[in-house]
């Protein structure tokens, strides 16, 4: 048996099937290009700063005045970050519009008179001005005298008269902040759009739930006896396995061009090297057939196969960085995203849109996805196997 | 492949599903151009056993030979001399009639001119053709069941499949189906039949094996069945006089059992009831008896698994 021939009845099938399946088609083209704009169109009128903040002298009351400060200028969110490096990856990704490195001892180095307050931002950009000035009117409304007398106060815990004297001192020695203006990193790439986060991301969960929902339709074709019934032709077991892998493939490959295509046309997305991005999708979409293949070789009953795998497959988007960049997560969590194939393809992503660079950076998450693949496979060839020859049900 | 070979050979195919043995050592061979019916209850292992044969379930003992070549469920271009046609509609329902045959016959190999010739001729024998471009799920569950057996004809194999191909099916299309298997029953296709409709075992059938928790229990021509389990044909011979003489007289007929009398009538046993028919009638002729009536009563399948297994085929309800 000409095992081409077996697949390209699958892939015939397969598309017939969706081409006629509206709801299907609406979750595969227009959910993610919608959610795009809605998400892309959000952050980027926000109008808002977003403002990361690395706090090297947690419980400093001075450093805590500095991101109070911060916090209750006009327009602004803090998000937290643990350490500088990921702070700089963030605004480097555009997922906070700046950063703001509070020094170790910091209070002490007020009582110097000499702070210096790092502030990370993309060279040159809107957000750094911005960021700068609400920075620099941060810091200063904590050393002007009358925030100074406060901020005394709470360092000595002493009366009044002792902290405006104190605050006297602190004046003289104005200006103690230094705020400087730290480049991101040689790697940077000028001009990138602000949908620039949100299409990978959109990519990676839209993809990858799609692929996995696809799984119902295998539950079906068991439970229908219709792959029983391929196993009776002269093809075996591993023409269904190929045929309905590749099917889904090339489902899941013409989901990713389309969303390429969208984001770099209408919303000015630079998907970064070719053979890269190109690598990647086709291992992601592998990644998410053999997914779809596994739930469908295991699931019992399609309906309730197609219910439960968008929520699985947004869960695990999330964790994978589809929802919130990755540097916003602790240490902790993204130990965990290491577990999820999305945490690979937006690690993966982010390097090629941001970093620029080429297939031989992402070797590591290629590698990764790959792992994916062949334990999905794996899983999905046993399960068929006990199910349709073993007749376990 | 030898020419001596049946269509098909079974020998002790044994299937357990946990504690459960649901195929348990049955051996059985078709010949060509024969119809071979497997008769039993729900949950007697006939869809087991055609598992096995078909290649689609492994078995725990026993072999499969489909002339001569080994059927597992392994790869094997020898499956296409295999027609497969599982009880449940195996079709993808928001297909046509036509993309269901053409996903299947491209399966089995068959392109071009000659899968579209063979979807048409397919079609027509089921009484498919002008709903061909339907989907399966517009149709009935008649219509349902012919789709489903057309993709086991498509690629013209040389067994044929068949389990319990008219379940729950109308009586129309209840006959329709009946009557496409005696077709290609005559046309010299080798047909495995199963069912629990003894009367369709009984019209179909060359030869029948009764199975009953997984094991074949009898096997045989329909007459050889009822002569294995000494049931008898009757032959009842209505009129009022000369009974008696007419009685001693087809007592020595060749092939007749046993006569008995009543006030009106006479019952004659015999082995082939058709067979002495002839020679019955011609002695109440000669007797001189106004014959008023002949009834012949053959004892049916049912009859038979009744005295083999002591319980009915199957649920009155049915
Ligand atoms: N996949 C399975 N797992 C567990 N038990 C099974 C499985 N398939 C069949 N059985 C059991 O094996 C026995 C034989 O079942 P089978 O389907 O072969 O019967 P059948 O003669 O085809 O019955 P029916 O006329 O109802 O179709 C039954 O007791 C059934 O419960
Ligand atoms: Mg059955």
């Amino acid at each position: 048996m000409n095992l081409l021939t077996a697949v390209r009845q699958f892939v015939t099938v397969v598309l017939r099937r969706l081409l006629r399946d509206r709801t299907a088609l609406f979750f595969m083209t227009v959910l993610p290009v919608v959610v795009i704009v809605i998400i892309g169109v959000t952050f980027g009128n926000a109008g808002g700063l977003d403002v990361g903040v690395v706090n090297g002298s947690p419980g400093s009351p001075g450093a805590a005045s500095v991101v109070r400060a911060i916090d209750a200028s006009d327009g602004t969110r803090i998000t937290w970050f643990d350490n500088e490096d990921d702070l700089r990856g963030a605004v480097r990704r555009q997922s906070v519009s700046a950063g703001v490195v509070l020094p170790t001892g910091f209070d002490e180095a007020l009582a110097n008179g000499d702070v210096s307050i790092r502030l990370i931002a993309l060279p040159d950009s809107q957000n750094a001005s911005l960021a700068h000035d609400v920075l620099v009117s941060a810091a200063a409304s904590v050393l002007s005298p009358a925030g100074a007398a406060r901020l005394a106060g709470e360092v000595s815990g002493a009366d009044p008269a002792t902290a405006a004297q104190t605050a006297g001192s602190l004046e003289a020695s104005l200006p103690a902040i230094d705020v400087a203006t730290v480049d991101v990193g040689r790697e940077q790439r000028a001009g990138l759009s602000q949908f620039s986060l949100v299409a990978p991301q959109e990519l990676v969960l839209f993809v990858f739930i799609n692929a996995m929902a696809s799984g119902a339709a295998l539950v079906r074709m068991r439970r229908t006896g219709v792959l029983r019934r391929v196993l009776a032709g002269p093809g075996g077991a591993g023409t269904i396995v190929a045929g309905v892998l590749t099917a889904w493939v090339i489902v899941a490959l013409l989901q990713s061009l389309l969303i390429l295509s969208v984001g770099s046309v209408a919303f000015d997305v630079d998907w970064g090297s070719p053979v890269g991005a190109g690598a990647l999708v086709l291992l992601f979409s592998l990644v998410g057939a053999g997914a779809g293949l596994m739930v469908g070789a295991l699931g019992g009953n399609e309906d309730r196969v197609g219910a439960i795998t968008p929520p699985i497959g947004i869960v695990l988007g999330a964790l994978g960085g589809c929802m919130v960049p990755l540097e916003v997560f602790s240490p902790t969590m993204r130990s965990v995203a290491h577990a999820v194939p999305q945490y690979w393809a937006m690690t993966a992503w982010q390097r090629l849109i941001f970093d620029g660079e080429g297939i031989g950076g992402i070797t590591m998450p290629l590698l990764a996805l790959a792992g994916f693949a062949v334990v999905f496979l794996t899983g999905a060839v046993l399960a068929l196997h006990r199910s349709l020859l073993r007749g376990a049900t | 492949m030898g020419d001596t070979a049946p269509v098909l050979r079974i020998d002790g195919l044994v299937r357990r599903f946990g504690e459960r043995t649901a195929v348990d050592g049955v051996s059985f061979q078709i010949a060509a151009g024969e119809t071979y019916g497997l008769l039993g209850p729900n949950g007697a292992g006939k869809t087991t056993t055609i598992s096995m044969i078909a290649g689609i379930l492994a078995a725990d003992a026993g072999s499969v030979h489909v002339h001569g070549v080994p059927i597992t469920t392994a790869a094997n271009p020898h499956k296409r001399h295999i027609g497969f046609v599982p009880q449940q509609i195996a079709l993808f329902d928001d297909l046509t009639a036509r993309e269901n045959l053409r996903f299947f016959g491209g399966l089995q190999g068959l392109r071009g001119k000659a899968l579209d010739a063979r979807i048409a001729a397919t079609l027509d024998m089921v009484g498919l053709s002008d709903r061909a471009d339907d989907r399966i799920d517009a149709f009935s569950g008649g219509m349902q069941r012919r789709a489903n057996i057309a993709v086991g004809l498509l690629h013209e194999p040389t067994l044929l499949i068949l389990d319990e191909p008219t379940a729950g099916v109308d009586p129309q299309s209840r006959n329709q189906i009946l009557e496409s298997v005696e077709q290609l029953g005559t046309a010299g296709l080798s047909v495995l039949y199963t069912t629990h409709y003894m009367e369709e075992a009984e019209r179909l059938c060359d030869r029948v094996g009764v199975i009953d928790n997984g094991r074949l229990i009898a096997e045989g021509t329909r007459r050889e069945l009822v002569t294995q389990i000494g049931e008898h044909d009757r032959i009842v011979v209505r009129g009022d006089d000369h009974l008696q003489e007419f009685a001693a007289h087809v007592r020595h007929l060749p092939g007749v059992v046993e006569v008995s009398v009543a006030d009106h009538s006479a019952e004659v046993s015999a082995d082939d009831g058709a067979a002495v028919l002839a020679g019955v009638v011609t002695c109440a002729v000669e007797v001189g008896m106004a014959v008023t009536g002949v009834e012949v009563h053959e004892p049916n399948l049912e009859s038979v698994f009744l005295h083999l297994t002591g319980k009915a085929l199957r649920d009155r309800a049915d």
